[in-house]
């Protein structure tokens, strides 16, 4: 997956979209995260973290996110807790209203920085 | 449990020609075949033996019957069956129909010995297959349902009915998975009070059900058992995220929503603990309170420290605890508003079991289907008597 863009369908209600730059990575999660689908996000996202370079940003944009469970809150604390051992800027963008307001009753939203 | 393959073809002169083809590859694999001229007779024997045919290999046009028909009746007894149809005609129309009634391939006569040998090939090795992902299924459906049943015994069903208050509970986990992530628990304190419990896992089934096992495990024993001061639901849950880290070390992808209210029936207080679930509700009257404070789930940090919300209680007012299989909403897959609980609450709060009212009322609103293991655990407060 060594690529500077690249783009994975789901076929379980998760597209995921990727771009290199020279301050990162930015990948876009277009659908939902649930039980379902879990397994293979978390796959592909560890996959782009792990050819991440040190000290760069790993952006995620989230505006077609429109649902994530508990299962995906969880995916995301993982990442966060693997991105900040690589030392490796986990940045969440443009979360969708929904979601940002589900992350922020719950309380999540504190441990990520945000854009 | 070896498998046959059954032949139909209304012409003798087939069923010969078919037989002297197939005799030598069946003999080299073992394969048991069978042959009719008559398709009712094939219906009558499959429906007797269709465990044991993998294969049927079918003449579409049978003036008994024709092939089409005989394959939706012998599908109807066995789904599993794989099919084959023989056909002097090429009508695209016809060959797109029979494609879409589940024939796995079609012959055209006269067939080429080469050709039907690989197709039957082919037929038996996808019959195989599903056979054994049908038994892989079974089983896991078997494995499912005892863990189901162990879950139940882990969880309470009953309460002990209180003076003070009463407790009731609903748990629903996926129905297709028999267990699930949601964990609750009450202990009556004797006349001092009562600590509940309500708790989710991520994911579901198994994997939920066997962190919620390991809750019961230690929850009562180190945390309830031992701590003197149970109203600083804080620390309780201070304390349990830290061993919760340390137990799920290996596993930083799974969190676990968590809420502890304890009730003080003699001061009339509401103490509240939360770490990353859904809100509480209070339901005093016909008004309903949003009792929450934003915080991360257990598993999330490792040294959060947990504050603790203070609530005066009356006499009647009832504490809704649920799990976000039933808090959230379908169409935006955020919560419901505080309108839709206030309105819920207030329809249900005159039914005879809130709990059920509760579920009902909120599966209406996500068209019948939850999608996620819900539970409702309600306390109504009775208030404490003089003296």
């Amino acid at each position: 997956m060594d690529e500077t863009s690249g783009y994975e369908k789901g076929i379980d209600d998760c597209d995921i979209e990727w771009d290199r730059n020279e301050k990162g990575l930015q990948v876009r999660l277009i659908g939902l995260i649930d039980t379902n689908n879990s397994n293979r996000v978390k796959k592909v996202l560890f996959a782009l973290l792990d050819e991440t370079e040190l000290g760069k940003e790993y952006v995620l944009e989230l505006s077609r996110l429109n649902y994530i469970s508990s299962t995906g809150v969880g995916l995301l604390s993982y990442l966060l807790i693997e991105s900040q051992k690589k030392q490796i800027r986990l940045i969440l963008e443009n979360i969708n209203p929904r979601v940002r307001d589900l992350l922020s009753t719950l309380g999540f939203l504190s441990f990520f920085e945000g854009r | 449990m070896s498998s046959k393959i059954v032949f139909v073809d209304d012409e003798s002169s087939v069923i010969a020609a078919l037989k002297r083809e197939i005799k030598p590859w069946c003999k080299e694999k073992g394969v048991e075949a069978l042959f009719f001229t008559s398709p009712l007779e094939v219906e009558s024997y499959i429906t007797k033996n269709h465990r044991t045919i993998a294969l049927l290999v079918t003449d579409l046009n049978m003036p008994e019957m024709n092939g089409t028909e005989l394959i939706a009746r012998v599908s109807r007894v066995d789904d599993s069956i794989m099919f084959i149809l023989l056909t002097a005609f090429t009508n695209p129309e016809e060959i797109n129909q029979m494609m879409k009634s589940g024939v796995f391939s079609f012959l055209l006569k006269p067939w080429e010995g080469n050709y039907l040998i690989r197709e039957l090939e082919k037929a038996l090795s996808v019959y195989r297959i599903r056979r054994e992902n049908r038994t892989f299924y079974e089983r896991m459906e078997e494995e499912l349902l005892w863990a189901g049943e162990l879950q139940k015994t882990l969880l309470k069903h009953e309460i002990p009915a209180q003076p003070e208050a009463d407790v009731d509970v609903l748990y629903r986990p996926l129905p297709a998975l028999h267990c699930g992530g949601d964990y609750y628990d009450v202990f009556p304190l004797s006349e001092k009070g009562i600590l509940a419990v309500i708790g989710d896992v991520s994911g579901h089934g198994v994997r939920g059900a066997f962190i919620t096992a390991m809750l019961k495990s230690f929850l009562y024993k180190d945390f309830v058992r031992k701590q003197e001061s149970l109203q600083h639901c804080g620390d309780f849950l201070t304390r349990l995220n830290r061993r919760l880290s340390r137990e799920l070390e290996r596993l930083p992808d799974i969190i676990v929503t968590f809420c502890a209210v304890y009730i003080d029936y003699r001061e009339m207080v509401l103490h509240y603990g939360n770490a990353g679930h859904v809100p509480l509700y209070l339901l005093r009257g016909r008004t309903l309170h949003r009792i929450h404070y934003p915080s991360p789930a257990l598993n999330m940090s490792d040294d959060y420290r947990f504050p603790t919300k203070k609530v005066r209680l009356k006499e009647g007012d009832r504490i809704i605890l649920v799990t976000d299989g039933l808090a959230e909403e379908a169409d935006t897959g955020g919560l419901h508003t505080h309108e839709v609980w206030q309105t819920v609450a207030a329809e249900c709060d005159k039914s005879s079991s809130f709990n059920k009212c509760l579920v009902q009322k909120m599966r209406e609103r996500r068209d019948n289907d939850f999608g996620d293991d819900v539970t409702a655990l309600t306390i109504k407060f009775k208030g404490v008597e003089d003296g």
